[in-house]
């Protein structure tokens, strides 16, 4: 009978804990992993940061991070974010940046403004799906 | 000696790799459709296609472009046959001066290329160019016009 009732409050908690963890869990899944996110910042620094200020607050090129960021972009995705980035930026050397590199600097962009870090990287195929709304 | 394929042809041009694309363009080639505005690629007024994507070619260092398929406002396409954007901008009498259409039109055509029915925030966020006369009502409606969302 003891045994029967452990079993019972063990799966039971089990239960409990699935339903806590799964909602967890996909919140912070997020579309880009925190060494993408690095990697991007580095080519920011490198690339990015003289026109578009070392905070991505703005400069001779737009702010890319922020209340004026989010609102002139909302309700646009990733996607058109890494359309600019790939095929316009930089503005002296426009489509140089390699496939990963496009994709790192979206990621730091995207943490920049507050969406999460995940597990996996961004890649091509998820940048439609990313909507871009204040986190 | 650069290699520059601009409007679908060769061209081989004596410059330095430094030079802007939009001086090989205007002063070695010959093209003067695309003008020179700020010089700091924040008006656009020198707007050209690159791989079919938009640049400021005040500031794009002509090496960058080679092996690249360059078009400017000459190469949208052909006179008798308009590109819809330029044909509405005829229908809408978009310019007063008319010194920064040539780079509006090509900033146009790549969006519509891109997003052939764009929204209001579409067309607010491709055209970054800059218009003195402020023309930028009409401009809007000619880009709409264009794509049928009018």
């Amino acid at each position: 009978m003891f045994v029967r009732s452990l079993v019972v409050t063990a799966s039971f908690i089990g239960c409990i804990s699935a339903f806590v963890a799964g909602p967890l869990a996909a919140q912070s899944s997020g579309p880009y992993t925190a060494a993408q996110a690095a990697a991007g910042a580095t080519i920011y620094a490198a690339q990015c940061s003289s026109c578009h200020g070392a905070k991505l607050e703005g400069g001779a090129g737009p702010q890319l991070a922020g209340s004026d960021f989010i609102a002139k972009w909302t309700g646009q995705t990733a996607d058109d974010i890494h359309y600019v980035v790939s095929t316009q930026m930089p503005q002296t050397a426009p489509g140089s940046l390699k496939p990963d590199e496009a994709l790192a600097l979206v990621a730091y962009i995207l943490q920049q403004n507050k969406y999460p870090a995940g597990d996996a990287p961004l890649t091509a195929a998820k940048l439609t799906s990313i909507k871009i709304v204040k986190q | 000696m650069l290699e520059l394929n601009v409007n679908g042809a060769p061209h081989a041009l004596d410059v330095p790799d430094d030079m802007p694309l939009l001086w090989a363009i205007r002063d070695v080639v010959g093209l003067t459709g695309t003008k020179f505005g700020c010089g700091i690629a924040a008006c656009g007024a020198c707007t050209v296609h690159l791989d079919g994507a938009p640049v400021r070619s005040c500031s794009l260092p002509v090496a960058a472009a080679v092996g690249r398929k360059i078009t400017t406002i000459e190469g949208l396409a052909p006179l008798d046959q308009p590109h819809p954007v330029q044909a509405a901008w005829v229908e809408l009498g978009v310019p007063q001066c008319g010194y920064c259409q040539s780079g509006q039109i090509m900033a146009a055509a790549a969006l519509l290329e891109r997003k052939p029915k764009p929204s209001d925030t579409d067309i607010d966020l491709a055209m970054t160019n800059i218009c003195r006369c402020g023309c930028y009502p009409r401009i809007k409606a000619a880009i709409k016009s264009a794509a049928g969302v009018a």
